[in-house]
């Protein structure tokens, strides 16, 4: 319940329309709103890791990265879970320009080795209230768009849309 | 038709004509090709049928005219009212138009209505008033078998043009409509059907059996209220659609429950206990419920591929033995049968099939 109460505070301060989200318009909302700027990147993780959420040292930049071989919702999924670290305020990895040089230059690879196991017993109420969090993120966007889905029903043939219109059923 | 019965339809028919002349946008008519023109005829000569199937109107009604004038109006405006309904379709979603078609319908209409009042005015009028539903002369039968039999026609047509359009129809509330639309067509034709068989009750009474006359004004009163159903206001079709869908995300959500409850079992480290909501908390947001179990099944598809790769584990004590260890292999085997998809709910409908699968095959093998 606990969890359940810090997310919906953390929402509720966030003030974002959920009926216009898209992945990279929340992120880039929250970029904005933090701060910071968002990156987020597929990326071929090691195994067992489905997502890695690193700060950048030396500039305002946060980096995502995510499964680059997972189903689309499930990226989706991954990165609300890792963004959702970042608003909850979590302690992460600090990577700095040096490395994210070498990374690019293929003489270096991420230190995913160093960050817990994702949901690993060590770190399971972080994972819970991040679990949280995104769970509730989910919850408002499944209840706007469906709405949504609902009240804008409309045949998709034009000449029968214009027919409802005309005869006052839409 | 009984009083009771004959007297609600009549005022619900007249009601939603009515109503319905209210709402359309008459500045609009021209925008849609007559399309609401067209339904809201269907409506009126609906509507006029209505007060002729009342029994001691048409009786009261010919007392005053013709023998048997009633009937022909009933025959005519029931006619006429199927055809504007069948033009309506055919100009709103035939694909391509079939402009050609609804002008046949008008001329097969006239000709019909020709056929009738000539055979009204050369036989029928002539004869006193029909009080039977079985006719009992040649002109009598000729009279009703064209009716019916051209009823029986149009109902088909219209049946014909929306199951063709159905699969085209993205709307999900337009999809309710369109079905609704169908099933009245055909409950209709089958009406029709039924009573071109009493018809031939003229030579082969067994055809005259009171149980088909029954089903012949149950299968009516259907149509009549199915019809007026489809011309019901977006709110309605809002409700039942999602109470349709609710109950049908229900029973996914139940048969995934099975897959997340063995997964849960398999990889406890990995996937987050699912919620186990009644059904009255699942109705309330049931594609959030649907969406969350379908991640857990992602998180646990995904951990276990990781898990069985080729030295995943290297140089780690093995995570599964024995029977536990079988289970592990044939849930992996059966998660990589399931196809991948982009849309969710043919997502939920492959793992849906994954979870079912895994019952029939007695999954978990221990127990």
């Amino acid at each position: 319940m606990e969890e359940r109460s810090l997310a919906e505070k953390i929402l509720r301060e966030l003030q974002y329309n959920f009926q216009e989200f898209t992945i990279n318009g929340f992120i880039s909302f929250i970029g904005k709103k933090r701060g910071r700027q968002i990156i987020a990147t597929p990326w071929n993780m090691p195994p067992t890791v489905f997502g890695a959420w690193m700060s950048d040292g030396e500039e305002p930049k946060e980096y995502i990265f995510y499964r680059d071989n997972a189903q689309i919702i499930h990226q989706v999924h991954i990165q609300l879970h890792e963004l959702s670290h970042f608003l909850l305020g979590h302690q992460t990895l600090q990577i700095d320009r040096k490395m994210i040089a070498d990374v690019l230059e293929g003489k270096a690879t991420l230190p995913f080795s160093e960050l817990l196991r994702l949901r690993s017993p060590a770190h399971s109420d972080l994972e819970t209230q991040a679990e949280t969090l995104a769970a509730l993120i989910q919850q408002e966007v499944i209840h706007r768009s469906n709405l949504e889905q609902l009240t804008t029903d409309l045949s998709s043939e034009e000449k029968l849309a214009n027919f409802l219109r005309t005869m006052g059923l839409s | 038709m009984n009083l009771p019965i004959g007297l609600s339809l009549c005022i619900v028919a007249w009601t939603l004509t009515l109503v319905r002349f209210k709402a359309i946008q008459w500045k609009d008519i021209r925008k849609d090709n007559g399309i609401a023109l067209h339904v809201w005829l269907t409506m009126v000569f609906f509507s006029t049928t209505s007060i002729f199937l009342i029994k001691k109107f048409g009786d009261f009604f010919d007392a005053y005219t013709f023998n048997n004038l009633d009937r022909l109006f009933t025959y005519c405006s029931i006619l006429a009212s199927m055809t504007f309904g069948a033009i309506a379709s055919i100009n709103a979603v035939s694909k391509p138009p079939e402009r050609g078609a609804a002008r046949r319908l008008q001329y097969s209409l006239t000709f019909v209505i020709i056929a009738l009042v000539a055979i009204y005015i050369l036989f029928i009028a002539r004869i006193p008033n029909i009080n039977y539903l079985v006719p009992r002369s040649l002109p009598e039968a000729g009279f009703m078998l064209i009716t019916f039999s051209f009823g029986a026609y149009l109902c088909f047509t219209v049946g014909r043009v929306y199951l063709a359009f159905l699969p085209l129809e993205t709307s999900p509330i337009m999809r309710t409509r369109t079905r609704l639309i169908i099933l009245t067509a055909f409950i209709a034709c089958a009406y029709f059907v039924v009573k071109i068989a009493t018809v031939g009750g003229h030579y082969w009474p067994f055809l005259a059996s009171q149980a088909l006359i029954d089903l012949s004004s149950i299968l009516l009163v259907v149509s009549a209220l199915s019809f007026f159903s489809a011309l019901l206001g977006n709110n309605m079709y809002v409700r039942v659609t999602m109470i349709s869908r609710n109950i049908h995300s229900w029973g996914a959500f139940k048969e995934l429950r099975y897959l997340t409850g063995q997964l849960l079992r398999l990889c406890p480290d990995v996937i987050m206990p699912i919620s186990n909501p009644s059904f009255w908390r699942f109705v309330l947001n049931p594609e959030y419920y649907l969406y969350r179990t379908i991640i857990s099944i992602l998180d646990g598809n995904a951990i276990l591929d990781d898990l069985l790769s080729e030295g995943a584990l290297c140089g780690e004590l093995p995570l599964w033995e024995g029977d536990t260890l079988r289970d592990v292999v044939m849930m992996t085997h059966t998660l990589q049968c399931v196809h991948p998809s982009e849309d969710f709910w043919e997502i939920v409908s492959e793992y849906q099939w994954a979870s079912r699968q895994l019952m029939q095959n007695k999954f978990p093998s221990n127990v």
